[in-house]
């Protein structure tokens, strides 16, 4: 079985430059600060195979959150990170991919904890067993 | 050839139709929300017991403070509301309410069934 968050990992990573990206988590490790810059954090969430087996379909919840110049959290980064997320991932395909398209658009939220503002969005993504 | 009729009562149908539908989603509604509340995390319960389904033809909301206003429903829908305000960061981690979804999926074929011979035999 292909290993899901390391195919998307290795699509986002060669799709988005400058982004801290942390696979198969709900939200950034504690050893992330805002100082480290921009940040996507993102885990399946359900999904499964389709009829033949030749494909994976999970659905894949992803977390934006965008530092500003000051290298604090902001609304607007958040949403300009999740757009390039969109732009990168919905219709995207490579070796791995098939094919990927939204399933939610982003909400805008704050952590509780932290207070840090980010975008949450889902994604179903079609992924290639072989 | 014998003489026949065949008298087409439109109105009525689609009135039975209507009904089954309404029913329908309604009953996936209060479904999904079992399922909901089955694996919500609890620490008050508060959470959970906030989550409910409702459609059409009814409603399991409980009325009760610091839970939020229904979402509007267009026609032809049904929905499970988790109205406990922090809901969404504990479906962010656990994804209860999308695990409730993917298995009425599953199930969603027999309520048809037992729905439409409900209002239609068979």
């Amino acid at each position: 079985m292909v290993d899901v968050h390391a195919v998307l990992l290795a699509f986002l990573e060669s799709e988005l430059s400058d982004v801290e990206i942390y696979a198969g988590r709900s939200e950034p490790p504690s050893g992330y600060r805002l100082t480290d810059g921009d940040c996507i954090v993102f885990r399946a969430r359900g999904g499964g195979p389709d009829y033949d087996d030749a494909l994976l379909i999970p659905s894949v919840q992803f977390k934006c959150y965008g530092v500003d110049g000051n290298k604090e959290s902001s609304e607007i980064e958040s949403f300009e990170l999740y757009r390039s997320l969109y732009d990168a991932l919905h219709n995207g395909h490579n070796s791995g991919i098939l094919y990927a398209e939204s399933e939610t658009l982003g909400q805008l939220l704050d952590e509780p904890e932290t207070g840090w503002h980010y975008v949450l969005a889902h994604f179903r993504v079609m992924i290639r067993q072989s | 050839m014998a003489d026949s009729q065949v008298n087409w009562y439109e109105n009525d149908v689609l009135l039975v139709v209507d009904e089954a539908k309404d029913e329908l989603l309604t009953r996936l509604a209060f479904q999904g929300e079992g399922y909901a509340k089955r694996d919500a995390p609890v620490d008050t319960g508060f959470m959970r017991n906030a989550i409910y389904g409702f459609g059409p033809s009814g409603s399991h909301r409980a009325e009760g403070q610091e839970m939020a206003d229904p979402p509007k429903l267009g026609p032809g829908e049904a929905a499970i509301h988790g109205a406990a305000n922090y809901t969404i960061y504990q479906e962010e981690r656990v994804g209860f309410m999308y695990k409730a979804l993917e298995q009425l999926k599953r199930i969603a074929g027999g309520v048809i069934r037992e729905v439409g011979k409900e209002h239609f035999g068979g």
